[in-house]
């Protein structure tokens, strides 16, 4: 599996493929995206019984760090690493039944989203009304909305919304906001929060590792050739070392995510505090191998025209995706402590 | 249609390869393996061929038992089962490859057979020819179209300066370019059906064949380093250098 992806990846989203991505409007190339579909990637997590393959998330994991590898535009953690598993936990069969057989298969997409705003019963649903910020809002069908403590699945029709500009230009972001009677039927039970961040977070620290190993690469590949007194400069120890400690991070955090994922398979128990650690190592580990990784390139590195700059903007902005490294710290410190 | 395509596992074209202390082979120890890349031009027309037309797709492979690992690949693109031929490849020659293939062919009696070109590590381009003969089949090598109707097959070949267009009556022995088709990656639903998809595994002797080894490889050797270039002051020592040093003047 993980030669197939990365054999695709390496052939459809190469950093031309990436660029032009960037570029284009909707923020990915919608081709490359189905050709993703067509392989099978959306339902490697889902379940059999709703026409998935059921591999879990230790093999989705696997997916997604090779994603992270190439810097993959395309709302997939959105759809597959947050929505996908929020839905499954929601206890809402009519809801789940509705939409995840087309998230599977790539037929629509979907995000999660907290809105600053309020859920208030009125009549047989609720009035929800609130504001947020949405990753990959301007592509989603579906929104899985939390205002105060309730949940609900809301089309995109009813969403208010428009594109913000992002420093991470490989992701994308919708400002959003709704006014709206949402019925009872779209109502969710609020515990699939919690839920669906977690593995959210796990998701995005297989990404996360990912890129940190392809930054890896990157610089001891550069080390090894770029010349600098009739030496490689990688046999110069101060480069050297900080190729190591890159490695040492990369491969740290790949370990992190992979028990996290794990855990979520219930392969280990406690699948709270290992997600909590696969974000925040591997949030921090991607963001000092991408900074560490221009450092080691030189000038050249610190161009538009080097990848470097793509691993380094997509590591800063994931580092505050589904809150940053400190706040869960504090999370986990509470948990191993209290 | 039954189509028989085969698959050898190479090292990765991409791993760089030392030669070993006495120079009578490689270390490939630790380098990654890949299915040989004009084999995959193979299996993907193999698989084209069964969605036009029906059938099955036998995927044939010799090697230790490593080599299930790019059958199982093939049959995640959409072979329907496989064949492992156990043998220690190091002492098998082109000829070798070819007996016990055709030993399988005959075995499996196929419509049509693909193959790569050649093997992207010892590029010995005999094996499909080998095969053909032996068989008594037609052949069409270096295949960059391949169109089968009415029993025959008509298949483009890339040929110096230009192409050739042949038909072969089936059976026939077809061997990939690299023009052929685009290889399909494997989805992850194909790759989960693999799994429980059929491998045989054969021994040369459950095929009646002993192998004799008519070509060894006396050793190998790195190509002379190159040495530093020299830039001259002016053309009069270009001269000098080009007559009296390169002596190509």
């Amino acid at each position: 599996m993980r030669d197939s992806a990365r054999g695709f990846l390496g052939a459809r989203s190469d950093s031309v493929a990436v660029r032009r991505a960037m570029e284009s409007p909707e923020g990915y190339d919608p081709a490359v995206w189905a050709a993703a579909m067509e392989l099978g990637w959306a339902m490697v997590a889902v379940p059999e019984e709703l026409d998935g393959i059921g591999l879990g998330y230790r093999a989705l994991a696997t997916l997604l760090f090779e994603m992270g590898r190439t810097v993959f535009c395309g709302p997939f953690l959105s759809t597959v690493g947050w929505a996908l598993p929020t839905l499954l936990a929601s206890g809402n069969d009519e809801v789940v039944r509705r939409w995840v057989p087309e998230l599977a298969v790539g037929a629509a997409m979907a995000t999660a989203v907290q809105l600053d705003g309020h859920a208030q019963r009125e009549g047989a649903g609720f009035r929800v009304t609130g504001a947020g910020r949405a990753l990959d809002g301007m592509t989603a069908d579906l929104f899985l909305v939390r205002a105060g403590d309730d949940v609900f699945a809301v089309e995109a029709g009813q969403m208010e919304r428009r594109a913000l500009r992002t420093m991470d230009q490989t992701r994308r972001y919708a400002s959003v906001s709704l006014d709206c009677l949402v019925p009872d039927a779209a109502r969710l039970v609020p515990a699939c929060w919690d839920v669906g961040l977690r593995h959210a977070m796990v998701a995005l620290a297989a990404e996360q590792a990912g890129g940190a190993g392809a930054c890896v690469d990157m610089a001891s590949e550069y080390a090894g050739v770029r010349r600098q007194f009739g030496k490689p400069i990688g046999v110069f120890q101060a480069v050297a070392h900080k190729c190591a400690d890159m490695f040492v991070l990369s491969t740290s955090a790949w370990t992190a995510a992979e028990a996290a994922a794990s855990a979520l398979d219930g392969r280990t128990v406690d699948a709270h505090t290992a997600a909590l650690v696969a974000k925040t190592y591997a949030s921090d580990a991607y963001f000092v191998c991408a900074a560490e990784n221009i450092q080691v390139h030189g000038g050249i590195g610190f161009t538009w025209e080097h990848d470097a700059h793509l691993h380094f903007k997509r590591a800063r902005a994931g580092k505050g995706l589904f809150g940053e490294p400190r706040t869960h710290r504090e999370a986990l410190a509470a948990t191993l402590l209290d | 249609m039954k189509i028989l395509t085969t698959v050898k596992r190479v090292v990765d074209p991409d791993a760089k390869v030392r030669l070993n202390s006495d120079n009578s082979g490689l270390v490939t120890e630790g380098l990654e393996a890949k299915m040989n890349a004009f084999d995959q031009y193979g299996v993907e027309e193999a698989i084209k061929l069964k969605e036009a037309h029906g059938g099955e797709v036998i995927v044939v492979s010799i090697g230790d038992s490593a080599g299930t690992k790019e059958i199982r690949t093939a049959l995640a693109m959409g072979g329907d089962r496989g064949v492992l031929v156990t043998a220690d490849m190091s002492e098998i020659d082109p000829k070798g490859v070819a007996d016990l293939l055709a030993a399988v062919i005959e075995r499996e009696a196929p419509d049509i057979v693909l193959m790569g070109k050649l093997s992207v590590d010892s590029e010995n381009n005999q094996v499909g020819q080998r095969v053909a003969a032996k068989l008594g089949w037609p052949q069409a090598t270096f295949a960059f179209t391949c169109e089968v109707a009415d029993g025959w097959a008509t298949v483009g070949r890339e040929v110096d300066g230009g192409t050739a267009n042949v038909r072969v009556k089936l059976p026939a022995i077809v061997t990939a370019d690299l023009r052929l088709n685009e290889p399909r990656y494997a989805s992850l639903p194909g790759i989960m059906k693999a799994k429980r998809k059929p491998i045989e595994e054969l021994t040369p002797d459950d095929l009646g064949v002993e192998l004799e080894p008519q070509l060894i490889i006396q050793g190998y050797s790195l190509p002379p380093a190159r040495a530093a270039g020299e830039i001259v002051d002016d053309v009069d020592s270009l001269i000098d250098r080009l007559q009296n040093t390169a002596k190509v003047l």
